[in-house]
């Protein structure tokens, strides 16, 4: 029941576009990382935050179109019209195109932003328009709207499988022929109070600096994006690789993994690095980019991003100590592995193209 | 390979009508409400919408002393429908089991002190975000149950019960799980209920589906959850099935944030993809839980759509004027409650109708109802509106 | 500034308006539909406008049509309302 990553869209501390990821695993472009500084009762805390850009959403919405929506609906809508782009599909039939977003904290900031509102006028006086905003499936309504997608549209919100219960979700409509395309997105935003929590949890005994593959220490850095694969049936020409399975469980991954290319979503946080230990101990490549695109619940998305890209390319960089390129097999595989708090793993797994031939189905 | 059927042998429900499915459907077919000013909110707004609150003592002896009202909300309905199913831990811990769960409130940390105490610089204690983290509605219930399977909260607002239901369906469908605990929680808070008022969708009086002289919703609270197993599976273990979750549509309107589109073009396509995968015709159907939320907007778009798409004298009910709207959960209470209807041939009277528009005339006292194959709507903030097809097992 | 330009101001900050100044809004130009293209959901943040600037609540929408369909039918029931105080 495989599909295919048709298109991605990605907006991240790294840029925009799918294009700013392969520039951020060749080493060509380092992620924006603003400190900002938070009273706690430890005293002032600086914390470093992964910082997106969002550039360019003018060319595919009037700005009018974008006046009531927040930061990250617009991360979202972003990404999502640029694998639409990226795919280069005319989607013709929008009811036979499906939404599927996730995130780990949803609008955050709106959410804050409704509650300041009522704060400051009264209960009374609070923004409608904030409140409709701070909805978690806000940012897919917005899409639903600006694509003119009359599919199904679901949104979901389960922490750090978050990107497994979108992947999986889009891979089930397909499957089920529910659907022909899918836009399946994921990402978080950073805001003010999410700094103030990881300033105030941390103690500051984190170092600032993302280094996901040294287990033993805490090296979290939030960060915020959004990543969005347009995703279809199938094994098609042009597409960047299938998508061949999403599971999730209690299960040592360790002893599961069916590839020697595995990305874990390690990302400096002491609670899940013990789970991943296991992995570096086995005899296979693995890797981390949770330092290109920063701390976040649905970041393990962006690893997928970049297997993908490691895939269409043929190449997987590792970027600890010194940046090496090594060669992939066209026909390879690559495990994503992430971990959440509670120990249950998420495996999502991609495979090249199959070599065309014609015994296709 | 034989299709896998997704049976329902579990139902759990708790909501202001009742703290079991039993005593809710009581309350129902009695035609009793008791909607009143909130008591767990507290608001200076001086026109207060009336509430369905939960008063029942549930305390969640045992469940944690980190779980919020709608976690444990969530476990005491899916304790009803575990007990119901005859799935004990170990039974649970041997299956591949998933749980999918609804929510609004369950998923968003909308603290208001914390809120507060940030602004003032006050440093505040950050145990309200790792109370969050605790919180996530399917993630805690797998936790607590020990589940293996896929961990999913619905955030679809409003649909977001009927949702999980849905998808459920498809995780059995397609072999993903064996057992899926679905449905939705939600409880009743003043964040959600000083924005509702906001919106000005909420009424001063009791709510009055379809009503013409209707002024807006009420807000409630509760969980609905169901046991979806595959069949064969179920019936492998002496389960009984008490009836099928046999189709399930989603489709967005892509009209606007708040407001459902004026045709209910979206509505009328989830509708048909809910009764095409159950291979059922509009005739077939024996009664409509409506979405009925009494505002203006949904119960008109709704209410033209099931008078084009259904003969006249389908039973339509809102149960919605029993239970408040429960948000996340509604959808998933209200499944219960169509998979009761159809067990018990009836279904309730829509309470607080008078006048209908002269498009649909919902029940007006407890209707018999003949036939296998029910469904039930929801609509939502965003455009999304789903759909669930339940059937009976064949005799 | 006449209470018109004021209410002009106040809808393109607090609807969040773009490319668009108080001097390009006609005071008897339609605030919804085909004119300024406003929405439902602009008309409750139009709600909470005129109670926090001018202590005016609105109790229902659909009887506040005629007074919410431009610029100078909300400046005259604002004036209305302030003589009656």
């Amino acid at each position: 029941m495989s599909c295919a990553i048709l298109g991605i869209g990605s907006v991240s501390a790294l840029g925009c576009g799918v294009e700013s990821l392969k520039a951020g695993l060749a080493g060509s472009v380092a992620p924006l990382i603003e400190t900002h500084k938070y009273d706690t009762v430890f005293g002032e805390t600086a914390v470093n935050a992964y910082t997106a850009s969002i550039n360019g959403l003018e060319r595919f919405l009037p700005r009018n179109a974008l006046r009531r929506m927040d930061r990250l609906s617009q991360m979202s809508l972003l990404a999502s019209f640029l694998a639409i782009e990226d795919g280069g599909l005319v989607l013709e039939d929008r009811a036979r195109i499906g939404i599927v977003f996730g995130s780990g904290y949803g609008p955050m900031q709106t959410t804050f932003g409704f509650l300041d509102s009522l704060i400051d006028h009264g209960d009374k006086l609070a923004s409608p328009t904030l409140f409709a905003n701070s909805v978690h499936n806000a940012l897919a309504a917005q899409a639903t709207i600006a694509l003119k997608i009359n599919g199904p549209c679901l949104t979901v919100t389960s922490f750090e499988q978050t990107a497994h219960s979108v992947l999986a979700t889009a891979m089930g409509w397909l499957h089920g022929g529910q659907v022909d395309y899918v836009l399946a997105g994921m990402g978080d935003e950073f805001c003010p109070l999410r700094g103030y929590s990881t300033a105030a949890l941390n103690r500051g005994g984190c170092s600032g600096v993302m280094r996901p593959l040294s287990l033993d220490r805490c090296s979290h850095v939030p960060g915020e994006g959004f990543i969005t694969f347009l995703l279809g049936k199938g094994d098609v020409d042009g597409s960047y690789c299938r998508l061949t399975a999403a599971t999730v469980g209690r299960f040592d991954a360790a002893a599961d993994l069916p590839h020697e290319q595995v990305f874990i979503a390690a990302n400096g946080i002491r609670e899940t690095a013990e789970y991943y230990r296991p992995i570096l101990s086995l005899k296979k490549s693995v890797v981390a980019y949770a330092s290109l695109y920063g701390g976040m619940p649905a970041g393990n998305g962006f690893d997928v991003a970049f297997a993908a890209l490691s895939l269409r390319d043929g190449i997987v960089y590792r970027l600890e100590d010194e940046r090496t390129a090594t060669p992939i097999a066209a026909d390879a595989g690559i495990d994503c592995v992430g971990f959440g708090v509670g120990g249950s793993c998420s495996i999502i797994t991609l495979e090249g193209r199959r070599p065309v031939s014609g015994s296709k189905q | 390979m034989k299709k896998r059927r997704a049976a329902v042998t579990g139902l759990g429900c708790i909501c202001a009508a009742g703290s079991t499915v039993e005593e809710t459907m009581r309350s129902l077919y009695a035609g009793e409400r008791n909607p009143a000013p909130p008591v767990l909110v507290r608001t200076d707004i001086e026109k207060i919408s009336p509430v369905f609150e939960i008063f029942s003592d549930f305390t969640g002896e045992g469940e944690g002393r980190n779980a919020t009202r709608t976690t444990l909300l969530a476990i005491q309905a899916a304790r009803e429908a575990l007990a119901q199913a005859g799935l004990d831990a170990a039974a649970l811990k041997a299956a591949r089991v998933g749980v999918i769960v609804g929510t609004t409130v369950g998923c968003t940390l909308n603290n208001e002190q914390f809120c507060r105490e940030y602004r003032l610089s006050q440093k505040p204690d950050v145990s309200p975000v790792t109370r969050f983290h605790a919180n996530n509605p399917a993630l805690h219930l797998a936790g607590l149950f020990g589940c293996g399977g896929p961990a999913m909260t619905v955030a679809n607002a409003c649909s977001s019960g009927t949702d999980a239901v849905g998808i459920a369906k498809h995780w059995i469908e397609t072999g993903l799980c064996d057992i899926v605990i679905a449905g939705g929680s939600d409880e009743l808070c003043r964040t959600t209920y000083i924005g509702f008022t906001c919106l000005m969708i909420t009424s001063q009086e009791p709510c009055r589906p379809f009503d013409r002289n209707r002024k807006g919703l009420n807000l409630g609270e509760g969980a609905g959850i169901l046991i979806i197993e595959d069949h064969e599976s179920a019936r492998n273990r002496g389960a009984r099935a008490l009836a099928f979750i046999n189709g399930y549509g989603s489709s967005a309107d892509a009209y606007h944030p708040t407001a459902p589109h004026p045709e209910g073009l979206g509505l009328r396509r989830a509708m048909k993809m809910a009764l095409a995968e159950a291979g059922v015709a509009f005739g077939e159907v024996a009664f409509i839980n409506a979405h009925g939320t009494s505002t203006v907007d949904n119960d008109k778009v709704e209410g033209k759509v099931i008078a084009d798409l259904f003969p006249a004298r389908i039973p339509v009910v809102s149960t919605k004027s029993y239970t408040g709207h429960t948000l996340g959960a509604a959808g998933a209470i209200e499944a219960v409650f169509t998979v009761k209807g159809l067990m018990d041939r009836r279904v309730p009277a829509t309470l607080g109708f008078e006048e209908g528009e002269g498009v649909i005339t919902p029940t007006v006292e407890n209707t018999p109802v003949a036939g296998t194959t029910a469904i039930s709507n929801s609509l939502a903030f965003g455009g999304n509106n789903a759909v669930l097809v339940v059937g009976m097992p064949s005799a | 500034m006449s209470l018109e330009n004021e209410l002009k101001s106040l809808i393109i900050a607090e609807l969040k308006l773009v490319d668009i100044k108080a001097e390009d809004i006609n005071d008897d130009q339609p605030l919804f539909g085909e004119g300024l293209g406003l929405d439902s959901l602009d008309a409750v943040e139009l709600v909470v406008l005129l109670q926090r600037h001018y202590k005016i609540e609105t109790k229902d929408l659909e009887q506040s049509k005629e007074v919410f369909a431009s610029v100078r039918s909300l400046a005259n029931y604002i004036r209305a309302q302030q003589d009656r105080k």
